[in-house]
């Protein structure tokens, strides 16, 4: 028998998130400790985690192949530490999240991001589904704890209910990959496959549509996507900010993986079946997006249609495809958590009608001008940052020769033009009519806004950082 | 020729089946819980029949005497179940009968034509000893890390009903 | 294996057949004239107060709840216990105690929340409760 202690030298950051999530829930049980200042010892602890991950190096598989430590680990679970950090500054600055539950929700923020860290480096069909219950599961709790909108209840259970379903399906698909090649990794599963008896035929495609009907619930694509709008409508709007993140991301790594180790010929199959998925998902979160009236469900389906895009650089299947999927990410963040923060202030109460929002630009012009910079950059418009991450995924997609998949998405992004711009004509150029009303935020969120849309300038115009941090993205390196 | 375990095959599937059925069709939520109950014992046996005798137990344990308790319990906390009668509509509308009966058929079509690489029964005996050391080896990163998850769950159920309880 | 599994199945059948034996070999011999005293419920015999089927409070739920989560511990720990002496005659006993106890010790911390939370606590709600009845 090998021993396995030592291993933990190469998962640092894990052990670490691991332990605060311990710390939380004991600190809520010891009075003495629950009174000291949580946010701060919790940002402290992402920092150190993201230290961690950017002193290791090397590839290294784990735990009997369960997991596989490489650059494309490490530097994803660097992005996680980010959009978390992002998240706790939002959640101390939005009123729907119950104070008193604070070790609690970070606790369970924690966990989602141990979930997340074992989904993109898990090569190992158990460690998948344990990565992705992690990440499931606190989501499910944090989107039922709005202090202010009693719907959120009805929404984590909506929400419940279809993750559970949707885990019985991958676990169901898995039953089939297990019995078909007797193999849970990755490698042993595609190779397994790859039987001329097996490969092509109804099982095959049955098995393999089931398993990732589990993944793409995490990143809502469609077929998968219903719970989307619901649950990010009602629960707290960090958590949806998060929740059309960092999840997603996790799913989509996770994707990435799954189809590293595949044969040329599954690769062929299976490119042309995420870009079907990817072609839906944004058309589909487009169409739906332009009659939206509530502005957090308009980015629900803005994030469906993201999602969509970035199944564009998964689907072309080479490393090439997975360093645009990174660039795009960071991006992609900055916008969407701008695009959130910025709302978090602007909203009262539960109203988060469009309508609402009229002539903001004369009451917080630095505001609505930086959520004007994160929303063109959502659309794609050619000084910002979105503009230069879409280009490059349109540029990997046809030097795969993807013709439809490249014309669909063009036609989407123009499509998303329509209601990006009809949120900031609603709040420039609208005449205010509702009376003076007072902002509670702390002016921190607008630094927050602005300091997310000074970066989308400044990648807009040179990029060439983002590209080195994206040709880190190895696998197996 | 139908041996003995063949026979059991079918008792065990009429059980499922018939429990199911009224899982399914009952208007009484709670006679739902109940029937749950007789499908999930089934599916022990057939653990038992597939070799699986540590997985049987576990599966009577945890599923037939744990979660169908917490069922049970989760129904006797539905609002309306002082009315028994409208507690559980049961009958959805004519496309969720088109969904699951079209699912049921390509399942059953492509199942069919599938050849499975099987492997005769062989009796392996006691398979405990054989979890444990795959637990404690080759599942240790899994069997640690689910640990989170219970935990987490943990939290979140006191989190909610202490919330609610307040509210 | 199974033939094994055949001693579970015999006393399956005698536990179910012993009921039905006894409760057939009683409607044979006992008199039968019901009414309506004796048709009433069966409650410790005390008068039932109200219907059976009412809201429970939610902290059976929670009670039911921390009951599957240990449950589910112990069939975690139950292969392991099995094998202990063998990984301890091998020389691993130490990573074995290390690996469950690890296992343990975040359940563990479960437990401690559940109980500083009063998520096990019932004096609490029932006191509350009374005291809800004796103000109106």
């Amino acid at each position: 028998m090998v021993n396995t202690l030592p291993y933990l030298n190469f998962i640092p950051a894990y052990v670490l998130i691991g332990i605060s999530i311990l710390i939380f829930f004991v600190g809520k049980a010891v009075p003495k400790i629950s009174r000291l200042p949580v946010t701060v010892f919790f940002i402290f602890i992402l920092c150190i985690a993201f230290m961690m991950e950017g002193a290791g190096s090397g590839s290294q598989v784990l735990f009997f192949n369960m997991i596989q430590i490489d650059s494309f680990s490490r530097l994803y679970n660097q992005l996680f530490f980010l959009v978390i950090l992002s998240t706790v500054l939002m959640m101390s600055n939005s009123e729907e999240i119950d104070s008193d539950l604070r070790w609690e929700n970070y606790g369970l923020l924690s966990t989602i991001c141990l979930g997340m860290m074992f989904m993109v480096s898990s090569k190992h069909l158990l460690m998948t589904v344990v990565g992705i219950e992690l990440v499931s599961l606190p989501s499910y709790l944090l989107v039922a704890m709005n202090k202010k909108n009693p719907a959120s209840k009805e929404a984590a259970l909506k929400y419940v209910l279809f993750g559970s379903f949707a885990t019985g399906i991958m676990l169901y698909g898995m039953s089939f990959l297990f019995g078909l090649t007797g193999s849970l990794t990755f490698e042993g599963l595609w190779n397994g496959l790859s039987g001329y008896h097996i490969l092509g035929s109804p099982i095959y495609f049955l098995a393999i549509f089931m398993t990732l009907g589990g993944i793409a619930f995490k990143i809502s694509a469609v077929p998968f996507h219903f719970w989307t709008p619901d649950a990010y409508q009602a629960a707290p709007t960090p958590i949806t900010a998060f929740l059309s993140c960092a999840p997603k991301v996790a799913g989509l790594a996770l994707l990435m993986r799954f189809f590293a180790v595949l044969l040329p010929e599954q690769s062929e199959q299976m490119g042309v079946f995420i870009s079907i998925v990817a072609m839906l998902t944004m058309t589909l979160g487009n169409f739906a997006a332009l009659k939206q009236t509530d502005i957090k469900r308009l980015l629900a389906y803005s994030s469906i249609s993201h999602a969509g895009f970035l199944l564009m650089g998964v689907a072309v299947m080479n490393d090439a495809g997975r360093q645009v999927v990174f660039f795009y990410i960071p991006i992609y963040l900055l916008m969407n958590l701008g695009a959130f923060m910025a709302i978090i202030y602007l909203s009262k109460g539960t109203n988060f009608q469009i309508d609402s929002y009229k002539g903001m630009i004369y009451k917080k012009p630095l505001l609505v001008v930086s959520l004007a910079v994160c929303m063109f950059s959502l659309a794609g418009i050619p000084p910002f940052a979105g503009f230069i991450g879409k280009l490059y995924l349109f540029k990997v997609v046809i030097e795969k020769e993807m013709f439809l998949l490249a014309i669909v998405a063009g036609i989407n992004s123009v499509v998303s033009l329509y209601y990006y711009v009809y949120v900031l004509k609603v709040m420039i150029i609208d005449k205010d009519i509702t009376p003076e009303i007072e902002f509670k935020g702390k002016p921190a969120t607008i630094a927050f806004v602005a300091s997310c849309a000074v970066p989308l300038v400044f990648f807009g115009i040179y990029w060439v950082p983002l590209l080195d941090w994206a040709s880190k993205v190895v696998l197996f390196q | 020729m139908i041996g003995i375990p063949e026979i059991f095959f079918y008792i065990f599937c009429a059980l499922i089946f018939g429990s199911s059925l009224l899982v399914v069709f009952s208007y009484n939520l709670l006679r739902s819980a109940f029937a749950l109950f007789f499908v999930l014992f089934g599916i022990a046996g057939f653990y038992v029949l597939l070799g699986g005798d540590f997985l049987a137990v576990i599966q009577i344990m945890v599923y037939a005497g744990g979660i169908n308790i917490l069922l049970i319990f989760g129904t006797m906390m539905t609002g309306s179940i002082s009315q028994p009668e409208t507690s559980n509509p049961s009958f959805q509308g004519i496309l969720t009968l088109i969904g699951g009966g079209g699912l049921l058929l390509i399942l059953l079509i492509i199942l069919n034509h599938t050849t499975w690489p099987s492997q005769s029964l062989i009796d392996h005996g006691p398979t405990t000893k054989q979890i444990g050391q795959l637990l404690l080896r080759n599942y240790i990163l899994p069997f640690e890390v689910i640990s989170f998850l219970l935990v987490a769950a943990m939290v979140g159920a006191i989190v909610l009903i202490n919330k609610g309880e307040r509210s | 294996m199974l033939e094994n599994f055949a001693y579970v199945f015999t006393f399956l059948i005698v536990g179910i057949g012993f009921v039905a034996l006894n409760l057939f070999v009683s409607s044979l011999i006992r008199p039968n004239n019901p009414n309506e005293q004796k048709e009433t419920v069966y409650d410790c015999g005390e008068l039932p107060v109200g219907p059976g089927f009412t809201q429970f409070n939610m902290r059976f739920y929670l009670v039911a709840f921390v009951f599957v989560i240990f449950d589910v511990e112990i069939a975690f720990m139950y292969p392991v216990t099995v094998i202990f002496k063998d990984m301890v005659n091998s020389g691993w006993g130490i990573l074995a105690f290390v690996e469950i106890a690890l296992f343990i010790i975040i359940l563990l911390v479960g437990f401690i929340y559940a109980w500083s939370q009063g998520g096990l606590e019932w004096a609490k709600s029932i006191k509350s409760q009374f005291e809800k009845t004796q103000d109106t």
